[in-house]
């Protein structure tokens, strides 16, 4: 953590201080073989997204919720046919659309980290499953910011990088807007400057 | 651009007129004259267009009154693809000036491309049958990221000629005719038995339908009919309903094997795999009877290898050999496939050559992933017939379906632990040299060898049950091939150590502890002003 000293407080006064992140909770994988003293792990990113993600993430499903449970209910209550199955299936889709509105978005706030360096794009996502990816500055080919309705209420964006392989690009949802901008010319000008290759 | 205008050849008003709507698109103002497709394409087209007029003739002439229409629509379609081909080769003017390659087409919809040279990446002929007697060869030219509807395709100049503008668009050329001195051949001629190797595919019965169909509406038109004449074949050998059906199927099969089997045999005809010194090394294949097809792809482009083994063909040790390219779209397989499907011994053999610099990854003993891989294998080959069979008796409660359908999954459970056991042996990865190599897959397996720097990132995923069980999977973008290569659940140390063997530079950064961390370099680029983003509480 000592590398830490080093960073000035630059950043967009909405960027909230936040308590020290990369221990003890991040999730770092271990190998596990006890046999070696010091085995190989892969360190977590070094940034949090954003906290308003949280509430982003919870908009977004409650939406999806209304959508899809308002969507079977419908169809439940219009074909008296399929109700005897249908019923089962909507407590199902409830329980799940519970579970990713309490539980969700909180725990992937907890999980999600992301960081930039002079070489590389480097995201951890996921929350049951987990998603470490990095991207080497000099294999990206676009890098776009995106902002949907409901993120530009809350001032987030989102960073996407794209490669030359379609699964090897990446997205950094629920970013501070300015951390977005600040990130993707800071990104640009590295990438102006680092030599891609001809792939 | 009016100077320019002059120079376009033939000088059609009209022709001008037009090429006012697209005149924006043409970048670079040349003096360079528009150059036409080669005479002889007319002729093609004149001899399709009598050979196509024939079917509607003989019908008309012979059976007036028979059900013609097959026949006359044949013709119409076959007159109708002349005519419009003709029409093409009236309006298409290719020209090459300094820095791109130009061509303008179309009549109803008029077409304007313009590629630079520089991203030219190939230049290939192929020649159909007319075209050959003709000495005439179709150019096809390629852009690395070129998708499949995107060919710039010049159907056809001389054989001369396509000669000379594959040696002008493609430089590092250094003989001026095809040097034989220069190819090294690494396979001429495959044996006629591989014929056999390579017709057994499930597709043969609906090519067979198709043709069938086809044949059934082909000999109405001369009163025969086919079904009638097959139904009193079998009715004479004493048949029942279950032997017709018996029967046909088999029949479908049968021909659905010729058919592939011609096929095979036309397309690889003198099938010649060339390493050549052409284009600063490339890897050649050239094949067909009928049609000759000749694809290089250039060492600068290849980036590996993948020896593809579908279950089925792995027992008796077949497998099918793609080169890993760039520029090549990974949906056009046959550019990528440089052996079809073959003994394994002749594709290793054959993959020692492929690789431009000697190496040979795929001779190497992979590490095997962890035996939990295996555990969590036999988990859900167990655990999915048991949810579609638990699904079974609730969907029968409620009386959807027949009381005794759940017992039907139950009866796939030896073949899917089989498929687990198989898929586990799959499993494997390591290094060699300069390469990476992974290989997994049950129904497919697939071995593939990629060159590190053809790696464009990594992706690590891990579900909740492999952290359980320390494993992750890799998974390697590249441009490359499929895009998308994976070594699915190895241990967490075997990926990270890949990882850092493969892209030190990178793992340098992110992935810590091991024997080299004595050498671990401090990460200076912190010191960026945007370090701080999200951590602001450093500075308090």
């Amino acid at each position: 953590m000592d590398q830490m000293s080093s960073f000035t407080s630059a950043g967009s006064p909405e960027v909230e201080p936040e308590t020290p992140e990369v221990e003890p909770e991040a999730p770092v994988v271990e190998s596990g073989s006890p046999a070696s003293d010091d085995p190989l792990r892969i360190r977590a990113p070094l940034y949090r997204l954003d906290r308003r993600f949280i509430l982003w993430r919870t908009l977004n499903t409650s939406l999806w919720a209304v959508g899809v449970i308002g969507t079977l209910i419908g169809f439940y209550w219009y074909f008296e046919s399929i109700r005897e199955w249908m019923g089962p299936v909507i407590w199902i889709m409830a329980a799940i659309f519970l579970v990713n509105l309490l539980v969700m978005p909180t725990y992937r706030y907890l999980v999600h980290r992301w960081e930039t360096t002079d070489r590389a794009v480097y995201t951890l996502t996921g929350w049951v499953t987990r998603e470490w990816r990095i991207i080497p500055i000099s294999r990206i080919q676009s890098i776009d910011t995106v902002q949907g309705p409901l993120e530009r209420k809350l001032n987030l964006a989102t960073i996407k990088v794209t490669t030359a392989s379609r699964q090897g690009g990446v997205s950094i949802e629920g970013l501070n807007s300015d951390v977005a901008t600040e990130t993707v010319r800071r990104l640009n000008e590295i990438t102006q400057q680092t030599r891609g290759d001809a792939t | 651009m009016s100077a320019e205008r002059t120079t376009v050849a033939p000088p059609e008003p009209a022709e001008l007129a037009a090429m006012s709507e697209v005149d924006m698109s043409i970048p670079v103002p040349s003096e360079e004259p528009w150059l036409g497709l080669d005479f002889r394409v007319v002729w093609i087209d004149a001899v399709k267009f009598l050979v196509s007029l024939a079917p509607g003739l003989i019908g008309l002439i012979y059976f007036p009154t028979g059900p013609i229409w097959p026949l006359l629509a044949a013709s119409a379609f076959g007159v109708t693809g002349t005519v419009l081909d003709f029409k093409r080769w009236l309006h298409t003017r290719y020209r090459i000036t300094e820095g791109h390659v130009e061509r303008r087409t179309g009549w109803l919809v008029r077409k304007f491309r313009n590629v630079p040279r520089e991203r030219i990446r190939s230049v290939d002929t192929s020649a159909k049958l007319f075209h050959r007697m003709a000495g005439l060869r179709i150019v096809h030219i390629g852009t690395g990221e070129a998708r499949m509807s995107a060919t710039f395709k010049l159907d056809a100049l001389s054989r001369h000629k396509a000669e000379a503008l594959r040696l002008l668009l493609v430089p590092d050329q250094q003989a001026e005719e095809q040097d034989e001195s220069a190819e090294q051949k690494i396979l001429s001629g495959i044996p006629w038995y591989w014929v056999f190797y390579n017709i057994f595919n499930f597709w043969a019965f609906f090519a067979a339908a198709f043709f069938l169909n086809v044949g059934y509406w082909f000999l109405d038109s001369f009163g025969i009919n086919l079904l009638a004449v097959v139904d009193g074949l079998i009715s004479s050998t004493g048949g029942g309903v279950t032997g017709k059906i018996v029967f046909s199927v088999l029949a479908a099969f049968v021909l659905g094997f010729c058919g592939l089997a011609i096929d095979f045999a036309s397309k690889y005809w003198n099938f010649e795999l060339v390493r050549t010194t052409e284009k600063g090394g490339a890897l050649l294949t050239r094949h067909g009877l009928l049609s000759i097809q000749t694809v290089y792809r250039e060492d600068s482009r290849i980036r590996g290898i993948d020896l593809h083994e579908p279950l089925l063909w792995r027992w008796i040790r077949l497998a099918e050999t793609k080169v890993v390219t760039t520029g090549i779209h990974s949906a056009r397989e046959e550019s990528a496939k440089v052996l079809p499907r073959s003994p394994r011994g002749t594709a290793r053999r054959v993959a020692k050559y492929v690789l431009p610099d000697g190496f040979d990854p795929l001779e190497a003993r992979l590490l095997r992933h962890p035996v939990s891989a295996l555990g969590r294998r036999l988990f859900w080959a167990t655990n999915m017939p048991l949810l579609v069979a638990g699904l079974l008796v609730w969907l029968a409660s409620i009386g959807s379906t027949a009381p005794d359908a759940w017992q039907f999954p139950l009866l796939f459970l030896p073949l899917t632990w089989i498929l687990a056991l198989v898929a586990y042996f799959s499993l494997g990865h390591t290094r060699v040299g300069p390469y990476i190599v992974v290989r997994s897959g049950a129904m497919a397996r697939s071995t593939v060898a990629l060159q590190n720097r053809a790696v464009i990132g990594w992706t690590l995923q891990q579900t909740l049950f492999q952290r359980l069980w320390k494993q992750i999977t890799i998974g390697i973008p590249t441009a490359a091939g499929s895009r998308y290569y994976r070594a699915p659940d190895a241990g967490v140390d075997q990926a990270l150590a890949f990882i850092k063997g493969a892209t030190p530079w990178l793992a340098e950064e992110f992935i810590d502890g091991g024997s080299a961390s004595a050498s671990f370099v401090p990460r200076t680029n912190l010191d960026h002003p945007s370090g701080g983003f999200g951590s602001r509480n450093a500075a308090h």
